[in-house]
């Protein structure tokens, strides 16, 4: 008898649960409400992207990468020094300039090559990110990057120099330490080795020069960001100066302008850290400006995808 | 015992008259968008989380970030410069199916299905009405869908790309 009335009960209890489960309905809304509050603490976590708008801020590299499967078509032109008067037009009248192509070969991985009015320089780097600055779990504080980069000068140089092909090149070896610190302000240190195999056309410095890039970027607006980059360097040819420049840049989408002011002729690195001879001082400033339109040239990516 | 017989005929009796609520999830949904100005620009997530629910209602999440395009530098900007995700992380959508008596989730169909409720992108709210197609297959549904959101209601300032972009839902719920 007792055994039956345990039994009653489980079941009164069993009624009761079902005729529960049916007065409560699950509220879709709530759900949602409660599983997005369970992800909000993970949902920051990832790489930090633009750190500058683009792979160059002025002529310095940025610790930014060209997207795997992209190419990068470059323009830098620069004008003459301002100081040269009317005549000139203010520099307008003379002309210098970079072109070149930039791919992207894996996510951290790029490389490019380009040529150079100044000296008639070709030049080519493989520039590779170390480190992507991130947040969430386990964030990294920086991004690192390094590049290296060889220059060869093909203009014509006095038969008495007697210049070997191997006297033409130059190698830079370059790091990049970036920090995005908010949506607005960027900076970068960027410790540079050049090797010149042998030195043409300057006196004073050495075959291996050492200097110290300063390059920070002050957003504006979502597309506008004002730029200014130096470099130190710690020795240097007779009558050089410190590269300083700054300008701005407009994203639009595909497209990067950059406008700005420069006291270097040069656009590669060697050219423009270290035999930059206009100075501030007397106005021997350049206007410039570069062009950066990205092409895709992956075939991965079929069309249609989803 | 005679009474033991009777609770438990009124106990099935009960549970037979008992409709439990149906719910179907899933985390890998499809929601993709392209502008129908310009084909380039388009991605698709494949990690949105879906739930519907017989009694009508029909949730969306999903992550911005977790939009892929066929250009790296477009999804950047796309995160950077027009959805601000790191701002604004998330998409969200409630709606409440309007025509629930159309739908028989039992039964296996195709069913037309209007949906009315709260899409919440890039930190604006706004009430959209969708008209979409479940099909219930082997007791499942899935869910297709697309409709056209104006970028300037989200605030959304991506005139220099594209003014509006057709959104494409696809899901299969388990």
């Amino acid at each position: 008898m007792y055994r039956s009335y345990k039994k009653l009960a489980v079941l009164i209890t069993c009624c009761l649960t079902a005729s529960l489960l049916q007065a409560q309905q699950v509220d879709l809304f709530k759900m949602q409400d409660s599983a997005n509050k369970a992800t909000d603490k993970t949902i920051t976590a990832g790489p930090v992207i633009n750190t500058f708008y683009s792979t160059r801020l002025v002529n310095a590299h940025t610790v930014e990468i060209t997207g795997p499967g992209s190419m990068d078509f470059r323009i830098n032109h620069r004008f003459s020094p301002v100081n040269q008067g009317l005549y000139e037009l203010f520099g307008l009248d003379g002309a210098s300039f970079r072109f070149g192509f930039d791919f992207g070969i894996a996510k951290d991985l790029m490389i490019g090559v380009g040529r150079t009015t100044y000296n008639k320089e070709y030049d080519g780097f493989i520039k590779y990110r170390l480190m992507h600055q991130s947040t969430g779990a386990g964030a990294m504080p920086l991004s690192i990057a390094v590049l290296g980069s060889a220059m060869y000068k093909t203009i014509d140089l006095d038969t008495s120099l007697k210049a070997t092909a191997t006297d033409r090149l130059t190698y830079v070896l370059q790091l990049m330490i970036a920090r995005k610190f908010n949506e607005h302000t960027s900076v970068q240190i960027s410790p540079t080795l050049t090797h010149y195999n042998r030195i043409i056309g300057f006196t004073g410095g050495s075959s291996d020069m050492l200097s110290i890039g300063f390059l920070a970027r002050q957003k504006v607006s979502k597309r506008i960001s004002i730029n200014a980059e130096y470099f130190w360097q710690a020795n240097r040819f007779n009558g050089t100066y410190d590269p300083l420049s700054i300008g701005v840049d407009i994203q639009t989408g595909g497209h990067v302008f950059q406008l700005h002011f420069t006291n270097s002729i040069g656009m590669n690195e060697h050219a423009f850290i270290h035999e930059t001879t206009g100075s501030w001082g007397n106005g021997a400033v350049r206007w410039g400006f570069n062009i950066s339109r990205i092409f895709n040239i992956s075939s991965k990516n079929k069309k249609g995808n989803w | 015992m005679k009474q033991i017989i009777t609770i438990l005929l009124l106990a099935l009796a009960m549970t037979g008259d008992l409709h439990a609520q149906k719910i179907f999830g899933t985390r890998n949904g499809k929601i993709g968008f392209i502008s129908p100005t310009d084909d380039d620009v388009k991605a698709v997530n494949n990690e949105v989380s879906s739930r519907i629910s017989d009694n009508g209602q029909i949730t969306f999440s999903l992550l911005i970030k977790g939009f892929r395009f066929k250009y790296a530098e477009m999804q950047d900007h796309f995160n950077d410069q027009y959805l601000e995700s790191t701002k604004f992380p998330r998409a969200d959508f409630k709606g409440m199916i309007t025509n629930l008596g159309d739908i028989n989730f039992s039964k296996d169909g195709t069913y037309k299905a209007i949906v009315k409720g709260d899409l919440l992108m890039h930190g604006v709210t706004k009430n959209v009405l969708v008209n979409g197609v479940i099909e219930i297959k082997g007791g499942k549904p899935s869910v297709k869908a697309s409709f056209v959101i104006v970028m300037k209601d989200f605030k959304i300032d991506a005139a220099n790309v594209t003014d509006k972009v057709t959104i494409e839902i696809n899901c299969q719920y388990q």
